[in-house]
């Protein structure tokens, strides 16, 4: 059992994947989050805040800007990768603290929290050390090591416990009913009495039980199984891309958007065994 | 790789499924870890519940603040939650500071939206409708808070 859990989280792997990878998380979160409004936030009520363990206190507005535009060029750096660790290090100090903010108002922010978690695995990693500018600098190869596989496994693992919660929570407080009742359909028609409503597609979706009943079952059953990824490559090919439809759904019918599960969802492109199979398929020269 | 590293690689991952295995457990938020409970509550009908914010307008009427940049930067989601646990006291502390935030960021052209001189909270109930078409008449109107501001 240790020594699978050891193969699992340390099996030596390429610097390479895990390189891409943090290109294309550090530069997707800067795309994401570049307009967010933070600082708004200091000018807003205590009396909106929601009950934590630990409520932040919200900085001034001057502060909040220089702290999301500092965070901005942290996010940018780690995603070319020059001074990697300082710049993932201050990515996941200032992103902690501005997610904090946000979501100490109202209710918590599920989107952010995968985020957080991820930053922290990858402010430890030595994810810089290759397809980075300081790897250029260094001319450094590095070999393959468990140093470069543990940083994909953990961030995978955060993924599969919030799809695991997401699915628990379904069936502890709806148990079976979330499944067999009218349950789905209601929560669609619900949408359009928002004070802010959703777009007529729920509406459309609600029109048909069957497919509402369907979805319900396929939604529990992806979050419930997502686990299998970590374990099969087959499961993998499966579950990976229907979270990511269920997301999209989500989205399309309900509002909300996971837009951080999807872009985490790269730590699971096996990019080392991708360009294994592109450097292979390439006609030699000469 | 090191052991020192080893070690820390391990107690992240460890750290990470304990907090989620407890928040789980509990089914409380455990900041940055969640039981994730979206979309989890089972919702039967026939009639749903809502809070709607109104902006009153200088002549009086009432208006429905379905614009999200009226309560920037409050998500809906957001802003629904901190009204329904807010008391009356804190959901009049609550509209002021909408509508004094609304003001200024009307001022500033930050957004389009009319000039208002109160907020009103109502707890509205709808007949689920499979078109919706009943949005503007429900079957309770119920005012929980008040608030104005200048009447100029």
């Amino acid at each position: 059992m240790r020594a699978a859990c050891e193969r699992f989280l340390f099996a030596p792997a390429s610097p390479v994947g895990l390189g891409i990878t943090r290109a294309l998380l550090y530069g997707g979160l800067l795309g994401l989050f570049a307009r967010t409004d933070f600082a708004a936030y200091a000018g807003v009520s205590e009396v909106f805040r929601c009950t934590m363990w630990f409520r932040p206190p919200v900085a001034p507005e001057a502060w909040l800007v220089a702290a999301h535009r500092v965070w901005l060029v942290a996010l940018g750096l780690a995603c070319v990768g020059i001074f990697s660790r300082l710049a993932m290090a201050l990515s996941f100090v200032l992103g902690t603290y501005l997610f904090w903010i946000d979501g100490s108002f109202g209710r918590v922010h599920h989107n952010e929290l995968p985020v957080i978690l991820a930053l922290g695995v990858f402010a430890a990693s030595r994810a810089g050390d290759a397809f980075s500018l300081d790897a250029l600098r260094r001319r450094a190869r590095p070999e393959p090591s468990g140093e470069y596989r543990w940083p994909l496994r953990a961030v995978q693992i955060v993924l599969t416990l919030a799809f695991f919660a997401a699915g628990i929570a379904k069936l502890r407080h709806g148990g079976l009913d979330w499944i067999t009742t009218d349950n789905l359909r209601v929560q669609l028609l619900e949408r359009s009495y928002a004070l802010v409503p959703v777009t007529g597609r729920n509406l459309l979706l609600a029109r048909v039980p069957l497919l509402c009943h369907t979805l319900a079952a396929t939604t529990v059953a992806c979050e419930l199984l997502y686990g299998l990824s970590l374990v099969s490559a087959r499961a993998r090919l499966i579950l990976v891309p229907a979270s990511l439809v269920m997301i999209q759904g989500f989205a399309v019918f309900f509002g909300p958007r996971f837009t951080t599960f999807m872009l985490l969802s790269v730590v699971w492109v096996p990019w080392d065994r991708l360009l294994a199979l592109r450097s292979r398929a390439r006609p030699t020269s000469g | 790789m090191t052991r020192s590293r080893r070690l820390l690689a391990n107690l992240l991952v460890l750290g990470v499924v304990a907090g989620s295995a407890a928040a789980i457990g509990t089914g409380h938020e455990l900041w940055p870890f969640s039981p994730y409970p979206m979309f989890s509550r089972t919702h039967r009908g026939p009639t749903v519940e809502r809070l709607w914010v109104y902006g009153v307008l200088p002549d009086g009427r009432e208006v429905p603040l379905s614009d999200r940049r009226a309560f920037h930067p409050l998500r809906l989601a957001q802003l629904e939650a901190a009204l329904t646990n807010l008391g009356p006291a804190g959901r009049r502390e609550g509209l002021e500071d909408m509508l004094s935030r609304y003001e200024v960021r009307r001022g500033a052209g930050r957004h389009g939206g009319p000039r208002f001189t109160g907020l009103r909270l109502y707890r509205m109930a709808f007949e689920l409708e499979d078109d919706a078409g009943n949005r503007d008449r429900p079957l309770v109107r119920e005012l929980l808070a008040e608030v104005a501001g200048e009447t100029r």
